[in-house]
């Protein structure tokens, strides 16, 4: 608080300067406040979901009919829960969602970090083609490679080789090996996001220190793998919590490539598409369907608390900024 | 990106910048090089050659005839649907994504203020970003139909008022208000839950801008006397402008990849259920075009923004 800012300057009396100053206070908190209270409303509109999926899934069938039993139950049980568990293949659905999910978080991070590098440091020829290319891979709609998705991967064949030697394509639908490629080549969902990250990370890493040790004789793959990787660690967890997050919850790939595997995802949505069956019960199928996802969504929810301020931080300090 | 001298080794730059070491970066994006030939090219050829023909679902894969432009005619002249629910998405993009970078620069300013709880802030606004997609998407689109024909179910039975599941309009019907009225506010509302959830990654982009301007600047102008409202306007805007193109490029994207859009919902129908793939492939890529025109006017239109912020702090 400095005298300039007070009318009278350094002469006004001392009382009038101290209402002065006491009155500016108020009005910084007055509006910190409104400031507060604008997030606190935002957040809500955040947070109702799951709050939502939260106490529906503790109700008991006679709770969910009760118009008098709104957002707190009367009775907390949990039956849904046990239902939910009980579901058909729940809990190999379960599995193959994590397991899947690990893959294509390890791939994409691996592949993204490898591509971003080649794309940062080096001036090759038809650099920037490649760079609009990655950018173009996310621009295309999903919809419209939906049914090409399917058939590459349902008939598979690198220019008639399989065909040549077995005499039919390989059939890679229902099984891994799509998303294994996919998340190796930089293709899966909005992949060229991870691979944009990085690059924008390495650009910020000072060119001294690889041209150090290019002077102290380290190959290209020795300096990527030992100097510039290990400094990029904020940012491989920033692009392996967003993969492994996307592909946890997919239903896009998932429905389309892995359509009668056990998968958690597929079987959530059809437990929610049972209650739009114009069952007299449907309220009580749609409350299952949000406890199942409730419950697929909780892992996933723990492990970003606990990962969230190394993942926010990543992303500040990305080099995307100045 | 430029060349730095290191004192006293002479060969150090310039073999480290000869041509031949650039090749390398070739084997580093060869991954991506080649999934792009051997599997996204196909995917993109597919498309267009269903564009461009008619499409069927055979036994060893798809089988094309060729038609020419006809399913752009068929898009562009016959079809019902294409044009007014085309212009019902761009009309909604156009409306939402200034939306969105608008509130996150809103939210990012706030949260660069010390504010109780901005950290416990910071992690719920990124929320969604992690959690918000594909299944649960799926999902609350589905609760929203849902809610609409339990809310009806509940009034037809004539039960009280606090029978929705949060819907504003029920309330503010069981409080009499106009229906004008409650149409407007249940618009925002829903237009509201829709920029929140869209929003983290934005807000965080443009968090780690503003920080990243220096307080210096804002000292400088604190003692010329500027308000809060000239800062923003003249510093913060035009420094954040280059980070505004970042954000805009993904919130775009975003959109247009993202959800149900009721043209996207159409394409399919047309694909799955009609077996018109050719005619939705036409349509999808006419979005597509216009989309690309939509970033590319958006992006000028930012950079003039800057341009003219920096040259108006340069006194022109």
């Amino acid at each position: 608080m400095d005298c300039r800012s007070v009318p009278g300057g350094h002469t006004a009396p001392k009382g009038r300067r101290l209402r002065l100053r006491i009155l500016k206070i108020m009005k910084r908190s007055f509006v910190k406040l409104v400031f507060f209270i604008l997030l606190l409303g935002f957040a809500y509109v955040i947070l109702y979901p799951f709050l939502f999926k939260i106490t529906a899934a503790f109700m008991s069938y006679d709770d969910l009919f009760d118009p008098m039993v709104n957002l707190v139950p009367e009775n907390w049980v949990l039956d849904n829960f046990r239902t939910v568990m009980e579901t058909e293949n729940f809990w190999a659905g379960a599995v193959n969602m994590m397991l899947y999910a690990l893959v294509v978080g390890v791939l994409s991070t691996l592949s993204a970090a490898v591509v971003g590098y080649g794309l940062a440091r080096y001036r090759f020829p038809l650099r920037r083609l490649v760079m609009a290319l990655v950018v173009l891979t996310m621009l295309v709609p999903t919809q419209t490679i939906k049914l090409s998705l399917f058939s590459t991967f349902r008939y598979f064949d690198l220019f008639g080789l399989f065909e040549g030697i077995t005499g039919q394509a390989l059939q890679l639908t229902n099984t891994i090996w799509p998303f294994v490629i996919l998340s190796a080549t930089c293709l899966g969902f909005r992949a060229g996001i991870y691979v944009i990250l990085m690059r924008q990370y390495y650009i910020g890493i000072p060119r001294e220190l690889m041209e150090a040790a290019h002077v102290d004789g380290a190959g290209p793959f020795y300096t990527f793998s030992h100097i510039v990787l290990p400094m990029a660690k904020s940012m491989l967890v920033v692009v392996f919590a967003l993969s492994f997050s996307w592909q946890w919850t997919d239903v896009f790939y998932t429905g389309t490539l892995s359509g009668s595997k056990p998968m958690l995802q597929n079987i959530i949505l059809t437990m929610a598409s049972v209650s739009l069956g114009g069952n007299s019960d449907y309220y009580y199928y749609f409350v299952l369907a949000n406890t199942a996802a409730l419950v697929a969504i909780i892992p996933l929810l723990l492990i970003y608390v606990l990962l969230q301020r190394r993942i926010i931080q990543g992303i500040e300090r990305s080099g995307l900024v100045g | 990106m430029k060349k730095s001298r290191i004192a006293g080794s002479p060969s150090g730059p310039r073999l480290f910048n000869k041509r031949d070491n650039q090749m390398i970066g070739l084997v580093f994006v060869l991954p991506f090089l080649i999934g792009f030939v051997f599997i996204f090219a196909r995917m993109l050829y597919d498309g267009l050659h269903a564009a461009f023909s008619t499409a069927q679902l055979g036994t060893s894969g798809m089988t094309y005839t060729f038609t020419g432009w006809d399913n752009f005619y068929y898009a562009l002249r016959v079809d019902p649907l294409f044009i007014s629910r085309a212009l019902e998405d761009l009309k909604s993009l156009l409306v939402t994504i200034p939306l969105i970078m608008i509130f996150s620069l809103f939210v990012a300013v706030v949260l660069n203020n010390e504010i109780w709880g901005r950290t416990v802030f910071r992690v719920i606004f990124f929320l969604p970003v992690i959690v918000s997609t594909g299944l649960l998407t799926e999902l609350d689109a589905n609760n929203a139909v849902m809610t609409t024909m339990s809310a009806a179910a509940v009034e037809s039975s004539g039960d009280s008022a606090l029978a929705s599941i949060g819907d504003i309009s029920l309330f503010l019907q069981q409080l009499q208000f106009s229906p004008g009225l409650i149409e407007a506010v249940s618009g925002v509302a829903n237009n509201v839950v829709e920029i929140v959830n869209r929003s983290g990654v934005q807000i965080l982009i443009f968090l780690a801008g503003i920080q990243s301007i220096s307080p210096s600047i804002y000292e400088a102008a604190d003692v010329e006397g500027a308000t809060a409202w000239e800062k923003f306007w003249k510093i913060t805007l035009p420094m954040v402008s280059p980070i505004m193109v970042v954000c805009l490029v993904y919130t775009v994207v975003e959109c247009l990849t993202g959800s149900s859009s009721p043209l996207m919902s159409h394409i399919e129908y047309l694909a799955f259920t009609g077996g018109k793939f050719g005619e939705a492939a036409a349509m999808a890529w006419l979005y597509f075009a216009a989309v690309v025109l939509v970033i590319g006017v958006a992006v000028l239109v930012i950079r003039g923004i800057g341009r003219a912020g920096r040259n108006a702090g340069e006194g022109r």
